[in-house]
């Protein structure tokens, strides 16, 4: 199982995706640094970096919805999954190991992509002898660095498990387009119209929860009573759907 | 020898989305002992990569029972690192190189990374290892299946169709590795349907029609079995009609037989005396007169239905299906 997974996650590492996604994002970073150390806005500092994580959480947890159904959609678009049963028969073994390595990376690719975004503003946030950037009145890190790290951290944790999702989808209709199609339609449209027609829904939808969870505060009558009940629903949810893309797996040939 | 692929009354229906199934497998019987080359004909369709599938645990029977080394497939891990296979064309990661794909696919069950080189030599794909399998002709996917399949140094190799795409060079170059493979105390399970390839190869062979198994044996015997007892006698061509006017007149059955200047004659082989009798009396003399030996291209036709044209008098085999 362990080399199987290792297997895996080199597989994950070495696929275009993934290294364009990581192109584009070192990009990204390097243009919002130097923009921001060029343009300082106002009250810009280490305290405000809780919001930039807030902020930038929803499009790395899209990007590994997409990694995730595209790990396993290019298996059955090539075909390749069929050589790699001839490897490892074991079904629930080799897509559980797949789903694992995507998860993992997710968690920890947010990370690391959370922690090159904050050292790209460190200098703009620690600059002088710039007054405007909390000079003399930042608060002690003991006062910035908790909820930050607390946004990076379940940010990272709603990437796996947009990952797993996107991964279970793209194999239950054995197609990366099938998985991005439906996660996607799903949350620019269909959720829109459940939160507005039907009540009874609203605490348990996707987008409320996440942003419940990630922020670390209640949305009100939008998602559940506390961001921990809205983790363990997502959680569930990731489950739930890993199990059902498991199961069919496990059932259907593979012709 | 024990058999290492075993297959009992298997059966296979694929449901068809608008309703209705279309039937595979329909009870096939087939045992493959170890060692040599074993050649698995049929024509399209007629269930071979389905048995394949079956036999690799990627499609689920829907019923009978195969085993392979002794392994039914729900126990298959226990035998897979014995076994190499290329199902139908080799699928690959097309954006990582030759090399890489193996390199995955050894590192799976811990094969040595000094293997991949060895079996890239082997099929001659060293020198385009490093290149993206995209860019790789059909001919070099196939090579690096074979490498794949090869990967694990297997007891039991089992090749679908493993010279497809490759040009006249290439196949002989297949062709010599599957014979040196058999004879290295492997046993290769070769699905093909090129019937030339299968003769020169193979030790033994079974013929597929409509998802049963209709003969099994060493070519030999095959080839015996749905060879018509008879014999051709070549006369000049304007002399054929006065031919079978002389054969009939002693009683011989005879016919023109596709190519002008060739007779087909009805009698047993040993027999031949009569023929070269009866039209002698005539003043006719043959220029040449052997068995009527069937290739397998001939029994295969025979057997699975589709007699070749040149051959329409040629008789049913037994068994043959109707």
């Amino acid at each position: 199982m362990i080399a199987l997974f290792a297997v895996e996650v080199r597989r994950l590492l070495a696929r275009r995706l993934v290294r364009l996604f990581g192109l584009l994002a070192g990009l990204g970073i390097l243009v919002a640094g130097v923009w921001v150390f060029a343009e300082t806005p106002a009250d810009f500092g280490l305290h405000t970096f809780r919001n930039v994580f807030a902020g930038t959480t929803a499009p790395i947890a899209l990007a590994a919805w997409v990694v995730g159904a595209s790990a396993v959609g290019a298996e059955w678009h090539t075909g390749s999954m069929t050589t790699t049963l001839t490897w490892e028969p074991r079904r629930v073994r080799l897509l559980v190991a797949k789903a694992a390595a995507v998860v993992l990376f997710a968690f920890v690719a947010t990370i690391v992509v959370q922690a090159v975004i904050g050292l790209a503003l460190v200098p703009a946030a620690v600059r002088e002898p710039d007054v405007r950037i909390c000079f003399g009145g930042c608060p002690p890190p003991s006062a910035w660095f908790p909820p930050a790290a607390g946004i990076v951290l379940r940010g990272a944790a709603l990437s796996a498990v947009l990952a797993a999702v996107g991964f279970s989808l793209a194999s239950i209709g054995r197609n990366t387009a099938a998985s991005v199609g439906v996660g996607f339609g799903y949350l620019l449209v269909v959720e829109g119209l459940l939160a507005a027609l039907v009540d009874w829904l609203r605490p348990v939808l996707l987008t409320p929860n996440a942003v419940a969870f990630v922020g670390g505060e209640p949305l009100g009558e939008m998602g559940l009573s506390s961001p921990g009940a809205a983790g363990v629903l997502l959680a569930a949810y990731a489950v739930g759907a890993l199990v059902a893309a498991v199961a069919l797996f496990r059932l259907r040939d593979v012709t | 020898m024990a058999a290492v692929i075993e297959v009992r009354g298997l059966r296979k229906s694929y449901r068809r989305l608008r309703g209705g199934a279309t039937t595979a497998l329909d009870g096939l019987d087939l045992e493959v002992r170890g060692g040599g080359v074993f050649g698995f004909l049929g024509p399209n369709g007629s269930g071979k990569t389905t048995t394949i599938r079956c036999l690799l645990g990627l499609v689920r029977p829907s019923g009978g029972e195969c085993r392979l080394l002794g392994a039914p497939p729900d126990d298959l891990a226990a035998v897979i690192g014995r076994t190499g296979a290329i199902v139908e064309t080799p699928t690959f990661f097309p954006n990582f190189s030759g090399r890489r794909n193996l390199d995955l696919l050894a590192g799976i069950r811990g094969v040595p990374k000094g293997r991949v080189g060895e079996v890239l030599s082997r099929v001659g794909l060293s020198d385009r290892a490093g290149q993206r399998v995209r860019a790789y002709s059909l001919g070099m996917k196939q090579r690096l299946g074979i490498a794949a399949a090869l990967l694990k140094d297997p007891e039991l190799l089992i090749l679908d169709e493993p010279a497809n795409g490759l040009d006249p060079a290439g196949i002989r170059e297949v062709r010599e590795l599957i014979r040196a493979l058999g004879t290295e105390g492997r046993t290769v399970f070769l699905s093909s349907h090129l019937l030339g390839e299968i003769e020169q190869v193979c030790d033994r062979v079974a013929i597929l029609a409509l998802g049963r198994c209709i003969t099994t044996g060493t070519v030999d015997e095959v080839l015996r079995a749905g060879r018509a007892a008879g014999l051709v006698a070549r006369l000049p061509q304007d002399v054929v009609p006065a031919g079978l006017e002389a054969l009939a007149a002693a009683g011989i059955e005879a016919s023109s037989g596709g190519e002008p200047g060739v007779l087909r004659v009805r009698l047993d082989p040993s027999e031949g005396a009569r023929v070269t009798s009866a039209l002698a009396d005539r003043g006719l003399y043959v220029s040449e007169l052997r068995p009527d030996e069937a290739s397998l291209e001939d029994v295969f036709l025979q057997l699975t239905g589709g007699a070749p044209p040149a051959r329409p008098d040629v008789p049913p085999a037994p068994g043959a299906p109707t």
